[in-house]
């Protein structure tokens, strides 16, 4: 006979040990305007610098996410 | 003066990394044209006239103010490329489901098969990222990989530790860093065995942790940039980013000849790898993702990854193919 889960089991590991990170930077930047003709995000019409701004700089939940690749693969 | 070629970047418009490769392109290489598209963004609707050719498709593909010009394209950038929503003109939920997966079997089915440059082509990230398959190769690369065990059941990962006396140094990576809720990350890390559950409800995977410096490499087809991370206390650097150091690192002979080998065995031309630098100079391999993230590593290191992959670009766009082959790179994976 097989052994099935209980419904009342625990969650599955590992997430159990899922940790809470810090919210995403890049939705909330005031003024972002994305440019379709010329194919970058903008705010009052001028290119941002991604690396001033910090956009990407977490790795999880934002834009840049390393998991936003198709697969998810981190 | 141009040469009438296009670099496509295909990706959501949230890519910020994406803006500066746009924004390097169009500032230093005014000799190709630059479209960008997301396949998702439905503020206009999509519009599409293909015809096939010989053994090429020409035509356009237009997104509001966005036209491309299939015969112009020469490299293509492909990041995170996301399905079409389907026309918003179609009412009726069921129906703009069903007209979006037509949109993406017609519009992304088109574009991998450009024969161009490609950063990567989808199918062979696609090919390079299931875990298993990636350790396989690493290894036969000639990468020194971690012991790894994947298993349903804590005890067999308590008997294949205490058989490789690493009971102290295993850790436990989920397949998938994303948890359950928005916001929650399961990063990898050390586990104590003995305590695992008997049953563990899901196929899990557990590594000999290795001891060492983390490095992350960044490889633009043959050029690589590499970088210790310091100043973080977990297993998994990833979620103390924000405070961590990120220093330039020298990447050793054998590493470079490895990635390479990797790299041409799923058809990439660019690849996030991560490492863990042992004392004694070996470079153990943890993973390498085809789409990843760099825009941080470039911020904390100044390494010039956005130019190198701009001029490779640029450089591989003006280039003739007189074969339409973009399946070819596929044939080196696997």
């Amino acid at each position: 006979m097989t052994a099935t889960a209980s419904p009342t089991a625990p969650l599955p590991f590992p997430l159990q040990r899922e940790i809470t990170v810090p919210a995403a930077l890049a939705p909330d930047i005031p003024g972002l305007v994305y440019d379709h003709v010329r194919g970058f995000n903008t705010i009052g019409g001028k290119a941002i610098d991604p690396v001033r701004l910090g956009t990407w700089t977490t790795t999880y939940n934002t834009a840049g996410n390393d998991n936003k690749s198709d697969e998810e693969s981190k | 003066m141009t040469s009438g070629r296009t670099v496509l970047v295909v990706t959501a418009r949230d890519d910020h990394t994406s803006d500066l490769i746009v924004q390097r392109l169009r500032d230093h290489h005014p000799d190709v044209g630059v479209v960008r598209i997301d396949p998702a963004d439905d503020t206009y609707p999509l519009e599409m006239a293909v015809e096939l050719h010989g053994d090429r498709w020409e035509g356009t593909i237009s997104q509001g103010p966005v036209r491309l010009d299939l015969s112009r394209v020469g490299a293509v950038l492909w990041r995170w490329a996301w399905d079409p929503q389907g026309h918003p003109g179609i009412g009726d939920e069921l129906a703009r489901a069903w007209a979006a997966q037509e949109d993406a079997a017609a519009l992304l089915g088109t574009l991998k098969a450009l024969p161009a440059f490609w950063v990567n082509h989808p199918d062979a990230a696609a090919s390079a990222v299931p875990k298993p398959v990636q350790l396989r190769v690493a290894v036969a690369c000639g990468f020194a990989v971690p012991r790894t065990l994947v298993t349903t059941s804590g005890s067999a990962v308590a008997g294949w530790a205490r058989r490789h006396s690493i009971e102290e140094q295993t850790l436990n990576k989920a397949w998938h860093c994303q948890g359950l809720r928005d916001g929650g990350m399961v990063p990898a890390e050390r586990i104590e065995v003995a305590g695992l559950p008997g049953e563990l409800l899901v196929a899990s995977m557990f590594q000999h942790l290795i001891q060492g410096a983390h490095v992350r490499l960044t490889a633009v087809r043959d050029q690589l940039f590499a970088c210790e991370i310091r100043g973080t206390t977990r297993t998994d650097w990833r979620p103390e980013q924000q405070q961590a150091e990120f220093l330039p690192l020298e990447v050793p002979v054998s590493v470079r000849a490895h990635v390479r080998s990797f790299m041409m065995r799923f058809g990439l031309n660019y690849g996030a790898f991560d490492f863990v630098a042992a004392e004694g100079g070996t470079w153990w391999f943890l993973e390498c993702n085809p789409t990843g993230q760099y825009g941080f590593v470039e911020l904390k290191t100044g390494q010039p990854i956005t130019a190198a992959l701009a001029a490779v670009l640029a450089s591989e766009a003006v280039k003739d193919r007189p074969e339409a082959r973009p399946e070819a790179a596929l044939a080196m994976a696997g």
